[in-house]
């Protein structure tokens, strides 16, 4: 009887221990990480912002992890995750390009870094989900590949400087707005409430998206 | 009923395992105390990570160049404007440097041609208090950025360094929607922000909301 008490005991220790061992740490660098991420709260500068303006088709999406090479000490700095999404231009609201165009858009899945003193960082991030074959209104800006990119997206890749950057649009042009968290969650730290049926706090419609185009070129 | 008198090699094992379980227990009541401390978009509560601060005194805030992902060219003059505008502005919060290896360290690397165009890796001590912290600005969003707009970044991420969230006031450079990236240095929000997180009598409140 008194070998198992002890026993029981020893293993009750054990288990807190491990538990110990667990959550030390946790206090000792308890905590997280703040991202800061550009949104936009007003049709103005979603559309001001964006180099180019499309309704396009979504073909197919396909991931690639990029090497952000090594250290002196020849240790990995990590990797960064994109998907790239190719899609076919079927109108084009503001920019250059043509329908039939192929565009492949840069989305960040994740992100891992790897500290000089050996932490490591890994951040995955939301990727709104499209339906191969459906039309979305993209809201894009052009970047030159990167250095240490897949050469097989092109040159030139697009990418969004902040979010919303992707809609749906009915037959009536209205557009209806996608989203990850990250931007409902900011929009409810700014005590600000998408419109019904929408992850934007602003309506939109194509014809409006043109006004506001032309209201901003120098030829007015 | 147990004689551990009898034995005294059990009584030494089970004091070693009471000692064991109090320092687990008590460990993991303070952890659950001191958890779930982050400054950010996603912070649900006041202020929790900021520095430890004697009214008295200038709040000192130690940084260096991240060794790992050391931020150069235009990357460092957005880093170095951004502290010297925060030094200059009407709190007691100044940035110093500090070569140590603890302190912490600012730096700019590839992070995604979506993600964030800034990070701060918060570590807080229990009870909120800041231990380590590193802050990165992401290269691949800023890179065909001009200076303003990163040294915009910068100085919304060094406010959140120095223990702001972010504002819904315009003019703000802790505004995250809008045209904050224009602005360049923090504004008379965000110097209140600091003021009421940090009271110092040689800066009193400016703002009266």
């Amino acid at each position: 009887m008194k070998n198992k008490i002890i026993a029981l005991v020893a293993v009750a220790g054990v288990v807190g221990i491990l538990a110990a061992l667990v959550v030390v740490p946790q206090m000792m660098w308890g905590g997280g990480s703040s991202a800061s991420w550009l949104i936009h709260i007003e049709a103005e500068t979603l559309v001001e912002g964006s180099d180019r303006i499309v309704i396009a088709t979504y073909v197919d999406g396909r991931t690639e992890s990029i090497s952000k090479g090594d250290d002196a000490e020849g240790n990995s700095k990590g990797s960064i995750t994109e998907r790239f999404r190719r899609f076919t231009v079927v109108e084009v609201l503001k920019g250059e390009g043509a329908p039939g165009d192929t565009l492949h858009v840069v989305a960040t899945e994740g992100n891992r870094l790897r500290f000089s003193d050996g932490k490591s960082s890994d951040n995955e991030y939301e990727v709104v989900d499209l339906k191969s074959g459906d039309e979305y209104v993209l809201f894009v800006e052009a970047r030159s590949r990167p250095a240490g990119y897949p050469s097989g997206y092109g040159d030139v890749l697009w990418t969004s400087p902040g979010e919303p950057n992707l809609a749906e649009v009915d037959a009536d042009g209205r557009l209806t707005f996608l989203a990850t968290d990250v931007y409902r969650d900011l929009l409810a730290e700014g005590g600000l409430t998408p419109v019904s049926g929408s992850a934007a706090p602003f309506e939109l419609t194509k014809e409006e998206i043109k006004r506001l185009v032309a209201g901003s070129s120098p030829s007015g | 009923m147990l004689d551990f008198a009898k034995d005294g090699r059990n009584l030494k094992h089970l004091w070693w395992v009471l000692v064991c379980v109090t320092v687990a227990a008590v460990v993991s009541v303070v952890s659950a105390v001191g958890t779930g401390v982050v400054l950010a978009y996603n912070d649900t509560g006041s202020h929790v990570c900021n520095w430890s601060y004697d009214e008295d005194t200038t709040l000192e805030i130690p940084y260096r160049s991240d060794p790992q992902f050391p931020s150069t060219g235009a990357y460092a003059v957005a880093w170095s404007s951004a502290r010297l505008n925060w030094n200059d502005a009407d709190t007691p919060a100044e940035f110093t440097y500090d070569g140590g290896q603890q302190s912490h360290t600012l730096g700019a690397t590839e992070m995604g041609m979506s993600a964030a165009n800034g990070v701060l890796y918060d570590y807080c001590w229990n009870f909120g208090k800041r231990s380590a912290t590193r802050g990165l600005l992401n290269k691949s969003t800023l890179g065909n950025k001009g200076a303003v707009y990163k040294r915009s970044t910068a100085s919304h991420e060094l406010g959140h360094y120095i223990g702001l969230r972010h504002s819904t006031v315009t003019p703000s450079i802790m505004n995250y929607s809008g045209n904050f990236y224009t602005y360049g240095i923090q504004q008379q929000d965000d110097e209140c922000g600091v003021q009421d997180i940090y009271p110092h009598e040689d800066y009193p409140l400016e703002c009266d909301y």
